[in-house]
């Protein structure tokens, strides 16, 4: 997926984003791509669908896909823990859970942090750097619709 | 190039179904009053008013050719309400002014479409003319409104001696043919606020009833406040009929009078204000009187946009979904306390958000009657062209279904008793001969039944002729089995199958043969069926049957390991348990059970789905018999959950690049507990099997 006007901006002017963690690693999405951050709930199994998609769950009476990140980014499998969260973003208007280890913070970052990705279209948009750590700020559409 | 005012492009919709509305009203009122051979004096005023109302709105969106007919039709009733005497040819204008009402509905039509020009009417309008110069005789001729003119105009009163400096005064004057150039003259106002502050016009009410009149005579005088006058100018030169838009300036006192604009001959405002009242009180009861009745004349109804009222349906179901997990919440029993009050409180609450959902659903609800009213106007241009004398009765037409529902049924009612009519009654001599002596009658009815609406048309005609159908279907190449073992009902079924007309000549109004399948198709597409009865020499029945509403469907709802599947009751024939002796295994690992001498594959839909499930034991699941179309099959689950009506919507479109609807799920459903059941297509289950419904 080209960059967006969004990313753009972002890119140039900084922006705020969300931080979440998984598998000790730091991930991000831009907070303007993020609606809520809801405990799990309940999960309702949809068959024929690929493992990295848990189900459906129930969003404010809308029913949702919910994309299970380890999965999705082939990290191996852990138990749920309180810690662990439904992040939902929204992708053209349609919306999508995706449960994470625990969301870490919201950030403001400064355009020198930023650097984009050489991958044009990956999963991954810009790689953030801060002092002690570095962030995958990730593509929400890619990471729900696996177009590989 | 848009066809109506610039800026009007927002009231286009409301344009459109107002006077739509109004036409669909006054269609019903030609209709009855030809019928009772008499114009009522309410009836008189109420076309006039409607007439009135659309000839206002069309000059207000710039629409000049609606206008004018509206107003020639409005003069048509001019002439008999002022003299309720008079003598004219009522067959004449009752066509007349149908022609005239189907040349406006077919201009709203046209609207939208830029690439369609609007309409020239003015044929329709010399005929109306032509009409009501014939009506009139060789009676008085228009009266002669221009009151005395030629005097010389004076200025100054325009201009009060306190007024500021900065407020300038322009005057536009109209052509002669602009219809209401009160309404003009308010859209000009209207496109000023863009650029300049009105601070008052002359005459300052232009809703008033004299207001046309004086615009007429002294044009509308405008005073605003801008910082570009000679804008303001062009755009006032720019309006839509506009003769000419001059800057008035302040006469200087000292100076002769003579130094006023060109334009000389109207009279002052005063003056022909004054001479409006003194018509009014010389002549009550004409013009002006019951034109003011006519704003008046709103229904305490409002129009609502569709997209709303689904809005505020998703958001109460949204209410009660949430209102069920607050009161059960799992956090109040591990309190330990007493709930008395708590409790009192969530069943009121529960109450209260019940009736809300039922009286959001029943906002969308209206009666069948504005479906079946429109055939009224179908049937009497039939009984015109056909002589055929056809009655049109009603039955139940307060039935009220689902808006879209009554949407979709218009096109098939329209096809439906133009058949009745056309095919279904026979001309006055086929009946004479027949002995039929009961006048000929189509019967439009409308009720509920099973969670269906239920419409039919019956007609007292000749019926079908089985034989006939037969060989005409015969010819056709429509045969797929021998003659003799068709059922009537097969038969019948022919005169909806797609290229299939027993009529030997194509009429105006059917005979084609495209029509009925087409119908049969919209209708099936909704979810809907038609059927067809017919007894010869006695009538025919077509009925409709469509699920009261499009988006709830009812539904078994069926446990599978972990997951409710729902199925929905239309496609399921049966619910049974099986022994281990009606269980058949073949050696290809196909699994069939007999049910009545039927054999039937069996879909384990844990195994279908890959959900994983306990129940592997043939007997201590539920098997439920399915068909859709030729297809049958028996799906078996662990248990049933309920039956119940669900609202399916489809998978979110981030899950498009997945095959779920191939799998057999077409959506799922958040049930009132706020738990998920997932929708099935069995049409796509059953594609599986590629097993025969009979063996």
């Amino acid at each position: 997926m080209a960059f967006t006007q969004r990313d753009e901006e972002f890119e140039q002017n900084g922006g705020k984003i969300l931080s979440f963690f998984a598998d000790n690693k730091f991930y991000a999405f831009l907070i303007t791509d993020v609606t809520d951050i809801i405990e799990i709930p309940e999960i309702t199994f949809i068959p024929t669908l690929p493992p990295y998609i848990s189900g459906m769950m129930n969003h404010r009476g809308k029913a949702i896909p919910v994309i299970d990140f380890r999965a999705r980014m082939a990290m191996p499998k852990v138990d749920y823990t309180d810690r662990s969260c439904v992040v939902v973003v929204e992708i053209d208007s349609h919306q999508a859970g995706i449960v994470v280890d625990r969301v870490s913070d919201v950030e403001d970052i400064t355009p020198e942090m930023i650097a984009r990705s050489p991958v044009e279209g990956g999963t991954v948009k810009f790689f953030i750097s801060e002092s002690k750590k570095r962030i995958s700020l990730l593509d929400p559409e890619r990471v729900v619709r696996d177009k590989g | 190039m848009p066809k109506f005012e610039a800026g009007m492009e927002s009231m286009l919709d409301m344009f459109v179904f107002e006077t739509g509305d109004l036409l669909e009203k006054l269609d019903e009122t030609l209709m009855r009053t030809e019928q009772e051979q008499t114009i009522g004096e309410d009836d008189i005023n109420e076309i006039f008013r409607t007439m009135h109302t659309i000839k206002g709105s069309a000059a207000m969106m710039g629409l000049q050719n609606m206008s004018t007919l509206a107003h020639a039709m409005e003069d048509l009733f001019y002439i008999i309400r002022d003299d309720p005497n008079v003598k004219y040819d009522k067959a004449g204008l009752y066509e007349l002014l149908f022609a005239s009402s189907d040349s406006l509905k077919g201009e709203l039509d046209n609207l939208s479409d830029d690439d369609i020009p609007l309409t020239d009417f003015t044929e329709l309008e010399g005929k109306i003319h032509a009409f009501a110069a014939q009506m009139k005789g060789e009676s008085a001729p228009a009266q002669d409104a221009q009151a005395g003119s030629g005097e010389q105009e004076d200025l100054s009163h325009l201009f009060p001696d306190d007024e500021d400096e900065s407020i300038l005064t322009y005057k536009v004057t109209y052509q002669e043919s602009c219809a209401m150039p009160s309404a003009r003259g308010f859209v000009l106002l209207r496109g000023l606020g863009q650029m300049a502050e009105v601070t008052s016009t002359v005459p300052a009410d232009l809703d008033a009833d004299e207001a046309d009149d004086e615009i007429k005579a002294n044009g509308l005088i405008i005073k605003l406040i801008t910082d570009d006058p000679q804008k303001v100018l062009e755009f006032l030169e720019d309006g839509i009929n506009v003769e000419k838009a001059q800057q008035l300036h302040k006469p200087d006192k000292t100076a002769a009078p003579q130094q006023t604009t060109p334009q000389q001959e109207a009279p002052t405002p005063q003056q022909a204000e004054k001479a409006v009242e003194q018509a009014k009180e010389a002549a009550p009861g004409t013009k002006q009187a019951p034109k003011k009745a006519a704003p008046k004349h709103e229904q305490s109804l409002i129009t609502v946009n569709l997209e709303k009222l689904d809005q505020l349906l998703d958001l109460v179901a949204e209410i009660v979904i949430t209102q069920g997990s607050v009161t059960s919440s799992p956090d109040l029993k591990d309190l330990g306390v007493d709930l008395d009050r708590f409790n009192k409180s969530a069943r009121e609450l529960k109450k209260l958000t019940d009736e809300l959902q039922d009286s959001v659903m029943s906002i969308r609800m209206v009666p069948v009657s504005t479906a079946f009213q429109k055939m009224n106007r179908v049937v009497r241009d039939m009984n015109q062209k056909l002589k055929k004398g056809v009655t049109l009765e009603f039955e139940g037409e307060d039935t009220e279904v689902d808006k879209s529902i009554v949407d979709i049924l218009n096109d098939p009612l329209m096809h439906i008793t133009r058949n009745a009519v056309d095919h279904g009654i026979e001309t006055p001599q086929e009946r004479a001969a027949a002995g039929k002596t009961e006048p000929p009658t189509v019967t439009l009815s409308a009720g509920y039944d099973s969670g269906e609406v239920v419409i039919s048309c019956r007609d007292n005609g000749a019926g079908m002729d089985r034989a006939k159908i037969l060989a005409k279907a015969k010819k056709n190449g429509l045969l797929t089995k021998p003659e003799s073992e068709y059922t009537d009902k097969e038969v019948y079924a022919f005169t909806i199958a797609a290229g299939f007309s027993t009529n030997e000549q194509i009429t105006e109004y059917s005979g084609r043969g495209v029509g009925m399948d087409v119908v049969k198709k919209n209708i099936e597409k909704v979810g809907g069926k038609l059927l067809v009865d017919s007894e010869m020499g006695v009538g025919s029945v077509f009925t409709i049957r469509i699920p009261l509403s499009l988006s709830i469907i009812d539904v078994l709802s069926v446990r599978v390991g972990e997951n409710s599947l729902s199925v929905p009751t239309v496609s399921v024939r049966e619910v049974f348990s099986c022994k281990q002796e009606d269980y058949i295994l073949d050696p290809d690992g196909n699994e069939f059970v007999m049910l009545r001498e039927m054999c039937l594959p069996l879909i384990r839909l844990s195994r279908h789905f890959g959900i994983p499930s306990q129940v592997e034991d043939i007997q201590k699941g539920i098997l439920i018999y399915c068909t859709e179309g030729e297809k049958g099959a028996v799906l078996f689950a662990d248990s049933i959950i309920s039956d119940q009506q669900i609202v399916v919507k489809p998978f979110s479109p981030l899950l498009s690049a997945f095959p779920l609807k191939e799998a057999g799920m077409s959506g799922c459903s958040i049930l009132g507990d706020g738990t998920i059941t997932i929708g099935l297509d069995v049409k796509e289950i059953l594609k599986a099997t590629g097993g025969e419904k009979e063996k």
